[in-house]
């Protein structure tokens, strides 16, 4: 049962690239070093996990008690100091390769907003259970959905009215939390068209599972006609 | 009475069923207790003092608790079958509380007391002390212990559970978002099972520093021993930022403060506290059971622990590094990117020594005579799973990766795979291995296979997929989800594993039924094929109430096996036979509880009459135990000796 | 059990393992005092409409009510010296002055939060008051409690004298008081002179 398992483990990580796994299929610029990292570490520990199942199956065959040997007591040892050392300082150098990516990603995502060209910026509201999004620029508002131009950098301005929510568009970026009493800001360029779900990610009471929203990312022009013929119904 | 009637046909179908099935039960177990006349043999169980028969209790309240969680999970999943799904009342609301309450309990009230129950038995048996260093708070611990877990398990048919998550994050906990008594179960609750457990952690900390037998060094100390000690100063550390943390939250539920709220507040406070307590705990329910896996591993691979001294360091290390992990729960929350990668960079540490650990185990494995008994198994069964949810914990420290798998699906899945990996499959192991020590008789082997496989294979269909579904984007705690998204298939085959899971559990029911039906006995001092390691197995089984007739004295590492190898029948025991002074039995501890019970329910529904009452109850019991004097009771030198020669022969 | 050599005092094993179960008593209360300073020092700014520290502490106040726990303090060690002398009467006069002491501060910390109250500065005018409110009467509270507990030791010491069964007792509670008046030194520092600077 164990050998074919392991196997179904792997078989299923290869698979997962071609189903409609949101996070694997990014087509946003802060999802993209997201899924980046996300890879690595797959790989690396797929590397441990052959390490551990491949020493763990083997011992298991080799040294499994056979019949005859119920009352054979092997010779006693009390460890082995190059064994050792060798995996102390080996997770050391898996951690290291992982370490260093990771918080470059880090600093880069959590500082993004200063170095962005000419940004979108749209204030998001979450509350008990929808968001509302209001385009400063434009000063249009609108209600579980919002429209973002492709390639494009944006910055969403995170508020909450009530308790905490998580804003995560899982195609274009990671979560960031909605604060009640902090705003907070998360950025991203999308580098697609189309549509994307939108949802909340903090549980937030009764329907946190309907607080979720749309994603419409459309080509530069047509969201400059959108936002005026929006602001001309707004007048 | 045509109120009372009302009242009832107004209740939704599952309390109305929950109501009927408590009565039901309470009368068929009055009924048997009378029938064969052992309502006296239950009050000695309840007033007893001895360490063995308070952990069996906790053992058994802790499973009940665990097949009322374990039903909750299959409601949840359940619900949770189909997209869109409209399965009986668990919707919105209703689903919340599953979730909540099936976290609450699982972490509270199964996992962490199922460990110290355990450990309650065996670290002292395996030290050569005969009893715990204060058997009289031993038994106060666990009546606060089954206080505290009533308090939770009561709360849905007598106010509404608490929704708000297990992790009962404000501002949605407090107040404005969640009013009416359901919020307050969860503080108060865990208030009081946490109180016990602080007093249980200075137990197991004093008994191992100060009870054990000649010649039993730390270097000499069998692994579910030092891992008992470390979970141990965790307990007292981090069960105290949990008091603070629900202190703060009963402030704000019930006397107005404002500190937790989005408005005057910072909400962010609840989760630091909460998590500065969180993580250590999951080391607290973890280490126990790589201690018994290290006993396990060793003992049924015949060989000797691999790298004895890295184990201890690894465990030491594992509850230091516990302490400084907290953040990588609030990655999302938009902290300082310093602090942020000051946290990863910890977590990543921890992978070091628990990869230390599976490889040792994997080495002890080598070279020996491995054997496939139950615990075995289960151990076997731990290293694959744990392994995977390891990795995916290294996976979760990574920062910018976690921003896309915090609090989806993949997390539930990785915390499954580390909790039950660990500890239940943990729990499992030691209940198999122990029991012919606990009861005198084994659990039946081939049930235990039964048991084993049903459990593992399900446990993996029930929750690899959720890595899947995390990866496609479902936000965990949500009780339903949209057709077209292709979760459908996924969670359906998580429900199968679930009920699959369940049958492994009724497995273990069986078993334990037909065990202690049968009239078979094993009056074998080492059961395990006579190959013992450490001094539990030295001693009669079950063992008599002082444990041990005259001292061991330790003169290694694995003193029972080195007797063997030198052909001896049983290790050295030391001094001559004498007069044994145990404790009393009190009914203190128990009256104590319930004093608390009172208390805690008059704060719940915010009925200061009966808090006070409750309170006085609880002080002035607590003033009568400081007036008492200890005397306890002795037994004859006499007595001891029979009682010892008849066990040899 | 009933020896009075004052060198044999704690040497039972269940004495030696009572005090050193206080000791990690102690150490679980250090971190609930800990924390408990930490939630005030995160929200001490969020004072809302409410007054803040400088307007509402009157340090010369506070001054007596900290002169007070001292003394309690030192009264309570002299009380552990006679103890250890095995001389009943002036351990039971110095425990009586301790808690004397000890009532005296819960009463002024009493009138103290009365005060406030009456000055608009209630438990939940801001986030500020209510960790104060908490800190400080989780305090007074362990106070209350010192006493009470001393109060009872007292009645033993009374009735059985000093004894193997007693003096553990009492020096367990002294240890208590002393931690007491650790954690208020930092109230007074954190939270009263901090404040007013």
């Amino acid at each position: 049962m164990r050998v074919p398992f392991s196997f179904y483990v792997i078989g299923i990580i290869l698979m997962s690239g071609c189903s409609n796994l949101s996070v694997l299929d990014s087509k946003g610029t802060a999802a993209d070093s997201e899924l980046k990292l996300l890879y690595l570490s797959i790989a690396l520990m797929v590397i441990v996990l052959l390490v551990v199942f491949s020493l763990f199956i083997r011992f298991l065959i080799k040294y499994r008690e056979r019949p005859g040997q119920e009352n054979d007591f092997p010779t006693q040892i009390e460890g082995n100091k190059k064994l050792e050392t060798t995996w102390i300082v080996l997770p050391f150098v898996i951690l290291f390769i992982l370490a260093v990516p990771t918080f470059a990603t880090t600093y880069q995502l959590d500082n993004k907003a200063e170095s962005m060209d000419e940004p979108l910026v749209i204030n998001v509201t979450g509350k008990q259970f929808s968001w509302v999004f209001y385009y400063p620029e434009f000063e249009i508002t609108l209600e579980n959905e919002v429209k973002l131009p492709v390639d494009r950098p944006v910055i969403f301005n995170l508020h909450s009215e009530d308790v905490i929510h998580s804003f995560w568009i899982p195609q274009l970026a990671g979560k960031k939390d909605v604060l009640p009493h902090k705003e907070n800001q998360l950025t991203l360029t999308p580098l697609e068209t189309g549509t994307y779900d939108g949802k909340c990610a903090e549980f937030c009471g009764a329907s946190h599972a309907f607080m979720t929203f749309e994603t419409t990312v459309v080509e530069q022009e047509t969201f400059k006609q959108w936002t005026n013929v929006a602001d001309k119904q707004e007048d | 009475m045509k109120a009372l009637l009302d009242y009832f046909t107004s209740l939704p179908s599952d309390i109305l069923l929950a109501d009927v099935s408590f009565i039901i039960i309470a009368v068929i177990i009055c009924y048997l207790l009378t029938k064969h006349s052992k309502w006296e043999w239950l009050w000695g169980w309840i007033t007893s003092t001895d360490h063995k028969k308070i952990g069996i209790i906790y053992l058994l309240v802790s499973f009940l608790f665990f097949i009322r969680a374990g039903i909750e999970a299959l409601l949840i999943r359940m619900q949770l079958a189909f997209p869109n799904n409209d399965f009986w009342v668990f919707q919105g609301d209703r689903f919340n509380q599953l979730t909540s309450t099936h976290g609450t309990v699982m972490i509270f009230l199964v996992a962490t007391p199922l460990l110290i129950g355990l450990m309650n038995v065996i670290v002292p048996l395996q030290i050569g002390a005969r009893d715990v260093a204060f058997p009289f708070m031993n038994s106060l611990s666990l009546w606060l212990f089954i206080s505290g877990g009533i308090l939770i398990n009561v709360s849905f048919v007598a106010g509404g559970s608490p929704n708000a998550g297990w992790t009962s994050y404000a501002p949605l906990a407090l107040n404005d978002y969640t009013p009416g008594p359901g919020n307050n179960y969860y503080p108060i609750g865990l208030q009081v099972a946490g109180l016990g457990t602080i007093m249980g952690g200075i137990n197991f900390i004093v008994t191992i520093l100060k009870m054990r037998a000649p010649g039993m060094r730390f270097m000499r100390m069998p692994l579910s021993t030092w891992a008992m000690f470390i979970t141990s100063i965790l307990i007292v550390y981090a069960f105290s930022a949990l008091a603070v943390a629900l202190l703060l939250l009963t402030f704000e539920r019930l006397f107005g403060t404002v500190i937790l709220t989005g408005g005057e507040g910072n909400p962010i406070i609840w989760q630091h506290l909460f998590w500065i307590f969180g993580h250590p705990e999951v080391y607290i329910i973890a280490l126990p059971a790589f201690g018994i896996f290290s006993d396990v591993i060793s003992t049924f691979s015949k060989r000797k622990l691999f790298g004895y001294p890295s184990m201890v360091f690894a465990i030491i290390l594992i509850g230091f590094l516990g302490f400084m992990v907290w953040v990588h729960h609030m990655f999302t929350v938009g902290l300082s990117t310093n602090i942020t990668i000051f946290f990863a960079l910890t977590t990543m540490l921890i992978a070091v020594p628990t990869g230390i650990k599976i490889f040792n185990w994997l080495f002890t494995m080598r070279g020996g005579r491995i054997r496939f008994d139950t615990p075995m198994l289960y151990a076997l069964g731990f290293i694959f799973t744990f392994v995977i949810g390891g990795v995916t914990g290294v996976m979760l420290s990574v920062v910018p990766a976690d921003y896309q798998y915090h609090d989806s699906y993949f997390v539930v899945a990785h915390l499954h795979y580390v909790i039950i990996g660990a500890t239940i499959f943990g729990v499992f192991s030691g209940v198999y291995y122990w029991w012919p020590k606990m009861f005198g008789k084994f659990l039946n082997e081939k049930l235990g296979k039964w048991n084993f496989w049903t459990f593992g294979i399900g446990f993996h269909f029930t929750f690899f997929p959720m890595h899947i579904m995390g990866l496609m984007g479902m936000p965990r705690r949500v009780f339903t989800y949209p057709e077209g998204e292709g979760l459908g298939f996924l969670n359906f085959i998580s429900t199968c594993g679930a009920f699959l899971m369940g049958a492994g559990v009724l497995f273990f029911m069986i078993n334990i039924y037909i065990t202690t039906r049968s009239t078979q006995k094993n009056t074998l001092r080492d059961p395990w094929f006579s190959r013992g390691r450490t001094l539990e197995w030295t001693i009669p089984s079950p063992p008599p109430p002082y444990n041990f007739a005259r001292l061991p004295l330790v003169k290694s590492r694995e003193p029972l096996w080195e007797a063997y190898e030198n052909g001896y029948k049983n290790i050295d025991f030391i001094g001559e036979y004498e007069d044994i002074h145990m404790p009393n039995s009190t009914s203190l501890p128990f009256f104590m509880g319930i004093g608390f019970l009172i208390a805690s329910f008059g704060f719940v529904f915010e009925i200061w009459v009966i808090a006070i009452m409750g309170m006085a109850v609880v002080f002035l019991l607590m003033g009568i135990r400081s007036f008492q004097h200890k005397s306890g009771i002795h037994i004859p030198k006499e007595v001891v000796m029979a009682e010892d020669k008849g066990a040899e022969d | 059990m009933e020896t009075t050599d004052p060198k044999h005092l704690y040497d039972t094993q269940q004495a030696q393992m009572n005090i050193l179960a206080f000791w990690f008593l102690i150490g679980a209360e250090v971190v609930v005092f800990g924390c408990l300073f930490g939630i005030y020092l995160a929200v001490k700014s969020f004072t809302g409409d409410g007054p803040g520290p400088e307007e509402l502490f009157k340090l010369n106040e506070i001054m007596v009510s900290t002169v007070i726990l001292l003394s309690s303090s030192f009264t309570c060690a002299l009380a552990i010296y006679f103890l250890n002398l095995t001389k009943k009467a002036w351990t039971l006069l110095f425990f009586l002055i301790t808690i004397v002491l000890g009532l005296g501060f819960i009463g002024l910390e009493i009138r103290e939060f009365t005060l406030y109250v009456g000055e608009g500065a209630s438990i939940s005018t801001s986030a500020f008051l209510g960790a104060f409110y908490m800190l400080l009467g989780t305090h007074g509270v362990h106070v209350l409690f010192g006493v009470t507990w001393i109060a009872l030791l007292l009645v033993q010491l009374w009735l059985r004298g000093i004894n193997q069964e007693t003096a553990p007792k009492l020096f367990i509670a002294s240890l208590y008081w002393h931690f007491i008046d650790v954690v208020w030194v930092m109230i007074f520092t954190v939270v009263y002179l901090i404040g007013k600077v």
